[in-house]
């Protein structure tokens, strides 16, 4: 196997793979889309040919059947159908799998034996009881007579190096008349071509076949050679879209039209059952690209090996550091050098560009990571028996690649869980005064430096008690602890390991692990989770997340001697604290910040010194987090850090990491919501606050 | 001037000590703090970063003035009480005189002393009103800081105004930031004019 192909083709088929899909996922709204269609087509063909490069025989032969079977749905030969959806979309996936052996290093195997046999049915026509899907797509596969456009002309003479060929001619309708005794349909041209190759037909290779080959076996190239003399320019795969297939002009311009004036919302409607609001579900359009801006994109676009990137970003870490270190260094300097501030300003502002170039150069938009989502949706809610309107908004936000990939994941579990537990039955639905069909909404929205990804449902909401009982239950928390939690608390249980509703392990959830991982994937990325929920109306789940993952603004702080770091993302505000703001809550140390809100207090000193802080004797100061109040000696100040992973400590501990501070001195990173965390879990003994010559607030 | 007097001066320089302290720590805080809901925000923010970080920078500026101010009470209130003790000595001199039947006549060594303790307390004296001036400057120079720190302030108001669409509470940061300023100014005024009546009382007996 040819390594270097296999790393060009690796990430290319992969492209193509989410394409093909995504576009397979719209031809159950709109079978009748020729472009879409044509559009798998191609993908199948390229993925064939870059396969047949690397001598991938099963994924060569694979591909090959599904070429097949999309060949006669382009061409109107067959019509599409919702078992064929059905089955592209498990070959799709069985690709998927191929892929991966290949990126292991290793030939792929042969795909399922049964699916394979029920693709080539589909696409010999034998299988006509397919379940249609979709109101508009009719469930007939019986080849249709092909229209007048598609009629070919084929013929077999030598070819300009004299070897033999296969020569097809596409002829107009009014101008061949009279050569109805010469001319073929595509299932007579697929005959001959059975006829001339038999099952050695390019491309196909089976293994019980391969010993039988001779010399009518034709190379990959000899293949490229007979698609480009029977299409030409019109050849499969071929990168002018607006040449491969017979749309008409008509068709192409209302397409565009509609580009243009679609909304910048995706919505699929992934119904089981045939149902007159699918056609409701908003067309999507493929965006119109001229052949000069595709041929344009090409050639300003540079595909990079992603661990390059990852390098030059670790790279500008280091020298975030460096500048650092010299804007500390001159700052100390007895004297004000106005020469070195200046330098020093200068090398602050190049500094900040290169971090936000490169920075640029990871951040992927957000639809690399919905794309796989209206799949996932389509097939739980059939596997539920629900039926679910998915809505996408705000895929073209960008977000670090690490993101981006990180959240694959975590995003189908959020999907599955909604899926599973927070929408009802379209029964129930209707009993509850609500559509038959639930909505469910994924989104992307940029905040600033931030970027928030929210998953929300209009189903049944979560029930808080029922979720404390079920954490009491299954041994996630004692019932003593259950009593203290206040609502909010007792709903994100639901993030806790071990945690689910469901008694019974299904494929869909029940394992008490899906949101464990969200938590967990939102944590590495030192993202914030947010829930809310109202009962019976839905639940919200949102996570936000730094627009980079490669610099990490902290805030540096003094617990007695010793400097720790808090990112600034975790904090809402500095405090003073006052001692009469100070009460008893149910064990614990708890803070009034203001008429309204009421959070824990967490004692820095007691936590990593053993030696809680002593309001009065000693200075205290309090930063205010999203989850408590965390009370240290004093605030120093803030600086852009970069994160050193610190793996030599236990998998629970409180910190996010180690950075190196201006003075040079390696400072460790707080993790606030590990802080707090722990705080809750533990009651009153860590949060009790000292005040000295006074007693209790 | 009286002993009362200077007691005054030295409670008025600890209680304007403590107030400033908590004042400028309060500034620091509010800059800090303002600094922290730039950075969240990202770049959107940025030029009220700017004016942070100017206010944070005069708030450590203003911090270092007024620890000068701390290096130049002490010698202020040192004179004074040395002044205190000589004037009682002289003062002592004198009612030796005074008692004395051959005053002006039997001991010329007695009132030279006595002229010499006058001349030392009035080197004295010199030597505090130049404390007491350089105390003011530092006083002036304080409020000038302080003066610089409003004017930073309305900048952030300003900012703060043009970046209203972003939805940052940056108008309650700004007038937080110049409650601490205005605070700050207050305290020092007040002690500006306590070492004033000092410098008023010093300048008639001079």
């Amino acid at each position: 196997m040819d390594m270097e192909i296999l790393q060009d083709y690796l990430p290319e088929a992969r492209e193509l793979l989410e394409k093909a899909q995504d576009d397979t996922l719209r031809l159950e709204s709109d079978p009748n889309n020729d472009e879409v269609l044509a559009s798998v087509f191609r993908a199948f063909h390229t993925l064939k040919g870059g396969a047949g490069f690397l001598e991938a025989d099963h994924l060569v032969s694979w591909t090959h059947h599904l070429e097949d079977l999309l060949d006669k749905l382009r061409s109107h030969t067959l019509v599409i159908n919702g078992s064929m959806i059905d089955a592209i979309l498990r070959g799709l996936d069985v690709i998927d799998d191929m892929l991966q052996q290949l990126a292991c290093g290793e030939n792929p195997g042969p795909g399922p034996e049964e699916l394979g046999q029920l693709i080539q049915e589909l696409a010999a026509g034998k299988r006509a009881e397919g379940v249609s899907v979709n109101g508009p797509i009719e469930s007939d596969a019986t080849p249709s007579p092909p229209p007048s456009e598609s009629m070919l002309l084929v013929s077999q003479r030598p070819t300009v190096a004299g070897e033999a060929g296969l020569f097809l001619e596409r002829t107009e309708s009014a101008s061949s008349s009279e050569t109805a005794a010469d001319e073929i349909t595509d299932a007579e041209f697929e005959a001959t071509l059975d006829a001339l190759y038999g099952n050695k037909a390019p491309g196909v290779t089976n293994a019980s076949d391969s010993e039988h080959l001779n010399s009518d076996e034709i190379s990959p190239e000899e293949f490229e050679q007979v698609l480009d003399q029977m299409y030409g320019k019109q050849a499969p795969g071929y990168e002018q879209p607006a040449l491969t297939t017979p749309v008409s002009a008509k068709s192409t311009e209302s397409e565009q039209a509609a580009a243009e004036i679609a909304p910048p919302t995706q919505s699929v409607s992934t119904t089981t059952s045939p149902s007159p609001e699918v056609t409701n579900a908003s067309k999507v359009t493929p965006p119109a690209r001229s052949a000069a801006a595709a041929q344009e994109a090409a050639e300003t676009t540079l595909r990079v090996d992603a661990a390059r990137l990852d390098a030059v970003m670790n790279q500008v870490g280091e020298l975030v550091l460096l500048r650092n270190r010299l804007s500390s260094a001159i700052g100390s300097l007895g004297e004000e050098n106005e020469d070195m501030l200046r330098i020093a300003r200068e090398v602050d502002i190049t500094v900040n560009d290169i971090q936000s170039t490169v920075m640029r150069l990871r951040m992927q938009p957000c639809k690399r990571l919905f794309q796989q989502l209206p799949r996932v949706v389509r097939d739980a809610s059939r596997q539920l028996g629900k039926e679910v309107t998915l809505e996408i908004v705000g895929e073209d936000v960008e977000i670090d690649k690490a993101v981006v990939d990180a959240l694959s994941g975590p995003m189908t579990h959020l999907l599955r869980n909604s899926l599973d537990h927070g929408v009802e039955s379209p029964a129930d639905r209707q009993a509850a005064g609500k559509a038959r069909s639930a909505k469910i909404r994924v989104a992307a929205i940029h905040l600033g430096d931030k970027v928030r990804i929210e998953v929300s449902d209009d189903g049944r909401g979560i029930d808080s008690q029922f979720v404390t009982r079920k954490a009491v239950d299954k041994g996630v928390i004692t019932a003593e602890q259950a009593a203290r939690l206040s609502e909010q608390e007792a709903v994100e249980l639901i993030f806790r390991p071990g945690f689910s509703t469901n008694d019974q392990v299904t494929d869909i959830s029940g394992r008490g692990v899906g949101m464990d991982v969200v938590k967990e994937t939102v944590r590495k990325l030192r993202g914030r989770l947010d829930i809310e929920t109202k009962p019976g109306l839905g639940t919200s789940i949102s996570m936000e997340f730094p627009l980079t993952m490669a610099v990490l603004p902290v805030l540096y702080l003094r617990l007695r001697r010793e400097i720790y770091a808090l990112p600034v993302s975790s904090i809402e505000s500095l405090l003073d604290i006052q001692e009469n703001r100070i009460h008893r809550m149910s064990g614990r140390s708890v803070y009034r910040v203001d008429g309204t809100e009421v959070i824990p207090m967490v004692d820095l000193g007691r936590l990593l010194h053993d030696r809680p802080l002593r309001l009065g004797s000693e200075p205290i100061e309090g930063i205010l987090t999203e989850r408590g109040l965390i009370m240290v000696s004093e605030v120093l100040g803030n600086e852009d850090s970069v994160v050193k992973p610190i793996d030599f400590l236990a998998e629970q501990n409180w910190y996010q990491g180690a950075t190196i501070s201006g003075k040079g001195n390696v400072v460790l990173i707080l993790d606030a919501g590990a802080l707090a965390n722990h705080v809750i879990d533990h009651g009153g003994d860590s949060t009790i606050i000292n005040i000295s010559c006074k007693g209790a607030a | 001037m009286d002993i009362q007097h200077i007691m005054r001066v030295v409670d008025a320089s600890f209680a304007a000590r403590q107030s400033i302290e908590k004042a400028l720590r309060e500034i620091d805080r509010r800059a800090l703090n303002a600094m922290v809901l730039v950075k969240r925000h990202g770049n959107a923010l940025a030029g009220y970063g700017v004016v942070a970080q100017a206010f944070r920078e005069r708030a450590a500026i203003l911090k270092t003035s007024a620890s000068h101010l701390q290096e130049s009470i002490a010698p202020l209130i040192e004179a004074y009480m040395r002044i205190l003790q000589h004037q009682r000595f002289a003062q002592s001199f004198q009612e030796m005189l005074s008692d004395s039947p051959l005053h002006g006549q039997a001991c010329p060594n007695l009132i030279s002393t006595q002229n010499t303790w006058q001349k030392i307390i009035q080197q004295e004296e010199v030597e505090a009103v130049k404390i007491l001036g350089h105390l003011l400057e530092t006083v002036q120079q304080l409020q000038e800081g302080i003066e610089e720190q409003e004017y930073v302030v309305t900048n952030g108001r300003i900012e703060a105004a043009l970046a209203e669409r972003t939805g940052a509470p940056l108008m309650r940061v700004s007038r937080d930031m110049g409650e601490a300023v205005r605070t700050v100014a207050q305290a020092i005024r007040s002690y500006r004019h306590q070492l004033e009546s000092l410098e008023h009382e010093s300048s008639t007996r001079l």
